[in-house]
């Protein structure tokens, strides 16, 4: 066979066959849910309560139930009533005058009235986990050089009885001056695995971490950071956050890492605690803050 | 008692173990020698008179004693004392008998008279094909002459792909040739060549399979029932005998089809060597250029050879080497250029290419003994995954050209074994012994980069990054496997154990398999077999798409986390041959899977310093059971077989589907298939395949929802969209179903070596729309999405040409 022969048979074959290869609406045998309930609010010690709601919509919907602004939302402490929480429109979203505080139980309830239907009523509970505290923490400025010579400081933190904790989160911001706020470094699970992943000596552009170790029951950390992420407009000022996570809270935070990270093609299901035909979170947990400068 | 607790209990007393079953070993080799009475051994090669090759599955019977010749035609009967009448049987070959009368062992060579006309086919003895007369439940032979004539994609002839019409192989995604057994991951299929493993399977995505039809005589799909010298994988087997060379002259062929050519050439060197070589690649470059200017160039081939080489050293010595490569290379080159406006250009060029391949060699010397035969062999096995990308920054003022950067990045992942083996077979008197063992070493490349960034003759990087160092891991194992029978043959079984170990990151896996089988003989010639499996796999696999064009399989080792995949598998089969030319075959089976493994959500393997290869997998549990009823067809003008399979296959992942157990994705309930040749003329054979079967399990979201976006919300909701699911693979696709037609054209030699063949072949002949990929498409009218569900292959119309002498 000639090759011009074979030619106009590939390409009749990429006509015949590979063109007509078109999609088609799918035939399944699945069906869509109705609208749902969703409640989001994850809260600390310390802080008001920040409670967003809204409605499921179905996959092929474009536009969304954003957030409801109609919805009665009721926040009771240790089984008592406590408060209705007002919607503040400036922020789109439910906020408390209550405080959170360590140990209390809470229970919110979200009603939607557009619906008379009581599918529409969902409520979920929540604790805030144990205590903690950071011990012994400072700043020391150029503590030490890198490989290419630039001054290093030293952030150092010891977290007690971290044996004893269930879920802890550690997160650390240095002050940002220009913005006047807070910004974010470095967040991480003090744990063993920690001290592995630290002992490696991992680096970047911005923090160095390295020789953290066991102490007793209390664990060290040292944290070093270039001096241009600290030392901006020549003020220094770094805020350790330790936190305690409710089961709820770190379980919550796992799936929807897993579902990111998936990039929501894994078919993978976000973890829920609310009660009733709805979908979200409900979580607390301990916070302990210390400013080293 | 749950099969883990006892894998932990194994790993803490192993020891106690190991001594056991070596004392076990031990005794079964020795203390049956003392049983073999007054029975003398009938043996030898049976082969084709005309090529000389050997002839494997042919069936030699003597009164009550029966046996099939192995994947050397060789085989052994064990006799009393007296008159004989030996009969030697294989479709497409002249019944041969002889009268020998018996005081003494007696080696008989013979060589059967191929039958040159097809039509008197009908009027010759056939063979049944499934083994009926063994304790193995799920095996199933394949004569590749016979699936020649079968409709084939592209006009390519593929063992595996033909594979996917039998029985007990889940459904693949059209055309691919990656095997599930019986609902198992397909990475748990054992494929096997002469014994040895074979780890890249694939060329052009998974179209096409790397053994070329030519190289193959016969395909064995082991489903359960596994002798214990089967293992690796935890899956089923898939057992390829190689073509041997012919033995009288030069011998050949080739073969076109819309996909690839191939060529092949065998034949005796002296009188002791004999050899075979083939060669495959496709074309398509060649004849249809993409984008091909100046600017774009893309470029795809695959090719593989075939090297097999026999060299006789005495009566009783054999020595055989082999050679399997393959490799898919695909290309792309970029150049753009930018003007300034100041008489100088801006040009950047990108060549890069991606290779995928490996080779499988080994060297095997085998010696016939007495009572058996042994096998000794050294291999060594290579798979790999190359990207290499080739960067150049340039500014081009008149005849200047100033280089700003220069960038060559290599990935590389891989996998090199080094491997041992040993095989001994012994006959006994009411029946077989077979024991062996072997040790790999294997090096596993999980994933590095290598960077070099120059600018003018300046250094910028040069570096080398790898997640880990090579990762080495040792393993082995060593088997018995005795088989009695009892009864006349009426009554057989079987008795074996594997022991696999694996030292990897410093710690011991041990994984024991026993192996049982038993068969029996029932009334009005119905035959029962049933079978107990242990399977272990000692590694890891991960299957990647790089750029949507090329699949890569890559193997990791055994992790902390990631321990050796078991399963068990309990099988029943009953066989009845029905008249000359029909047989009935009916399966039960039922399989637990520990630690199989899956894709661990959202993994995206990258070959970088902060790749972590471990976080590729992650394991749970698996079942899958199910029945298969088969009516196969051996002789007339007709051959095939129909059958209906009725499976269930679930998964049980941690993170999936709430931790409940889903179906898994090659899950196929209600899979009926149809798969026929017919001698139609005397020179013209038509085929067909049929397959329809329960649609793919699919995950659809049935509801989506936003999560909050605030300056007072969690940082990781960011306002995303979330789709949630009712489960995963909580619907499926409708009903699958595909016709295919071949008309082949025969043309035969009166001399009966030399032939030439054309066939046409219609695949998905009626255009079904078979649904595989599920996507959103966005109607702007409607201000909404719709499900829109794609298929692979509508109506593919091929040729083919092939030609032997």
């Amino acid at each position: 066979m000639k090759p011009r022969f074979i030619k106009l048979l590939l390409y009749n074959v990429l006509i015949i066959g590979i063109i007509p290869s078109c999609e088609r609406p799918a035939n399944l045998n699945s069906k869509f849910e109705e609208h749902k309930q969703v409640v989001n609010c994850l809260f600390a010690n310390g802080d008001n309560f920040y409670v967003y709601t809204s409605l499921t919509g179905t996959p092929i919907d474009s536009n969304l139930f954003g957030t409801d602004s109609n919805s009665v939302v009721i926040l009771y402490e240790n089984a008592v009533f406590k408060e209705i929480i007002p919607y503040v429109k400036f922020y789109s979203v439910y906020k408390s005058s209550t405080i959170a505080k360590a140990g209390a139980n809470y229970k919110l309830e979200v009603r939607n009235p557009r619906f008379a239907d009581n599918r529409y009523q969902v409520d979920a509970v929540a604790t805030i986990p144990d205590s903690i505290s950071i011990l012994n923490a400072y700043f020391k400025d150029s503590a030490k050089q890198d490989a290419l010579g630039n001054w290093l400081g030293k952030i150092h933190f010891e977290i007690a009885d971290i044996a004893g904790m269930l879920n802890p989160e550690m997160f650390i911001e240095y002050y940002d001056a220009q913005r006047a706020q807070y910004s974010p470094i470095l967040s991480f699970i003090p744990d063993n695995n920690w001290k592995k992943y630290a002992s490696t000596g991992v680096t970047s552009a911005t923090y160095t971490i390295s020789n953290s170790d066991w102490k007793g029951a209390a664990v060290a950390f040292d944290l070093y950071v270039t001096s241009i992420d600290y030392n901006v407009n020549g003020l220094t000022q770094f805020r350790l956050n330790l936190s305690n996570l409710s089961s709820d809270w770190r379980t919550y935070q796992t799936s929807l890492s897993a579902y990111i990270k998936a990039g929501g093609t894994d078919q993978l299901q976000i973890y829920s605690n609310i009660i009733g035909q709805g979908y979200g979170i409900f979580a607390g947990k301990y916070v302990s803050r210390v400013v080293v400068k | 008692m749950k099969w883990a607790k006892s894998f932990s209990f194994a790993v803490v007393y192993r020891f106690k173990l190991k001594v056991l079953l070596w004392l076990g070993l031990v005794a079964l080799v020795f203390v049956p020698e003392k049983t073999l009475g007054q029975n003398f051994l009938i043996s030898g090669t049976i082969s084709d008179m005309v090529t000389g090759k050997p002839l494997p599955g042919v069936l030699v019977t003597s009164k009550d004693v029966r046996c099939f010749s192995n994947e050397r035609g060789r085989y052994i009967l064990l006799v009393g004392y007296g008159d004989h009448r030996i009969n030697m049987l294989s479709s497409g070959f002249k019944d041969f008998s002889i009268n020998l009368k018996i005081y003494n062992d007696e080696n008989l060579d013979i060589s059967l008279f191929r039958i040159p006309d097809m039509a008197l086919l009908r009027k010759t003895t056939q063979v049944l094909q499934n083994d009926s007369i063994g304790a193995s439940t799920g095996t199933y032979m394949i004569n590749n002459k016979k699936l020649n004539n079968i409709p084939v994609l592209f006009g390519e002839p593929d063992l595996l792909k033909n594979l996917q019409f039998a029985p007990g192989v889940n459904k693949n995604r059209s055309g691919i040739v990656y095997a599930s057994l019986r609902g198992c991951n397909t990475n748990q299929t054992n494929y096997f060549v002469d014994g040895v493993p074979v780890y890249n399977i694939q060329h052009a995505s998974g179209y096409l399979s790397v053994f070329n039809e030519s190289d193959f005589t016969r395909t064995e799909l082991v489903k359960s029932g596994m002798g214990a010298n089967v293992g690796g994988r935890a899956g089923g087997a898939i057992l390829l005998t190689p073509n041997e060379g012919d033995t009288k002259k030069l011998s050949g062929g080739y073969q076109l089809s819309l996909a690839a050519f191939s060529i092949n050439f065998n034949g005796p060197i002296g009188k002791r060597l004999t050899y075979s070589i083939s060669y495959r690649r496709s074309y398509v470059d060649w004849l249809v250029k993409i984008d091909n200017s100046d600017s774009i160039k893309n470029a795809y081939n695959f090719r593989d050879i075939n090297v097999r080489l026999k060299y006789i050293l005495n009566k009783k010595d054999n020595l055989y080497f082999q050679l399997l490569k393959n490799e898919d290379v695909l290309s792309f080159f970029r150049k753009k250029t930018d003007a300034s406006g100041n008489g100088k250009t801006a040009e950047l060029k990108r060549d890069e290419s991606l290779k995928y391949g490996g080779y499988t060699s080994w060297l095997k010397w085998e010696k016939v003994m007495k009572r058996g035969y042994s096998a000794v062999a050294l291999a060594v096995n290579n798979i790999y995954f190359k990207n290499a990308i080739n960067e150049e920054k340039n500014i081009i003022a008149g005849s200047f050209i100033t280089n700003i950067t220069k960038t060559t990045r290599d990935n590389l992942r891989g996998l090199n074994c080094y491997g041992l083996m040993y095989d001994e077979y012994k006959a006994k008197s009411d029946g077989n012994l077979l024991y062996g063992g072997n040790f790999w070493i294997e090096n596993y490349e999980t994933g590095s980069q290598k960077l070099l960034q120059t600018s003018d003759t300046i250094k910028l990087y040069d570096t080398t990054y790898r997640s880990e160092p090579m990762i080495k891991q040792l393993t082995s194992s060593l088997y018995f496997s005795l088989h009695k029978e009892v009864n006349k043959g009426h009554k057989s079984f079987t008795i074996g154990a594997r022991l696999s170990m694996a030292y990897s990151n410093g710690k011991l896996y041990i994984v024991p398999e026993p192996r049982i089988a038993y068969y029996q003989l029932l009334q009005n010639n119905w035959h029962m077999k049933m079978a107990y499996d242990r399977t272990g796999q000692m590694k890891n696999y991960f299957q990647t798409l790089y750029s949507g064009l090329m699949l890569s399989d890559h193997w990791f080792p055994l992790t902390t986390a990631l321990g050796p995949q078991v399963n068990d598998q309990l099988s029943l089969q009953m066989v009845k041959t029905l008249n000359r030319k029909w047989s009935f075959e009916g399966n039960a089976y039922y399989i637990y899977m520990e630690r199989v493994s899956v894709a661990n959500p959202g993994a995206k393997p990258k070959n970088s310093a902060d790749f972590d290869w471990q976080r590729l997998l992650i394991d749970g549990k698996g079942k899958s059971y199910g029945t298969e009823i088969i009516f196969h067809k051996n002789a007339g003008l007709s051959k095939g077989w129909i059958s209906w399979c009725q499976t269930w296959s679930y998964r049980k992942i941690a993170g999936y589907n709430n931790g409940e157990y889903y179906r898994y994705s090659l899950d196929r309930k209600s899979d009926i298939t149809l798969c026929m040749t017919h001698q139609w003329r005397r020179k013209v054979v038509l085929g067909t395949t049929v397959v329809l079967s329960g649609g793919f399990p699919i995950s659809v979201p049935i509801a989506k929802l936003f999560l909050p976006q605030g300056q007072q919300s969690y940082p990781n909701w960011q306002g995303q969209q979330v789709l949630l699911y009712g489960g995963k693979n909580n619907s499926a696709f409708g009903v699958f179903k595909r016709i295919d037609f071949s008309m082949n054209l025969i043309g035969k030699h009166p001399d009966g070596r030399r032939q030439q063949s054309f066939t046409i072949t219609l695949y998905n002949a009626l255009a079904s729309f078979n649904p595989e990929l599920l996507s959103y498409n966005y109607d702007k009218l409607t201000n909404r999405y719709t499900l829109v569900a794609a298929r692979s292959f509508p109506l593919i119309p091929s040729i083919g040409y092939q030609y032997r002498f």
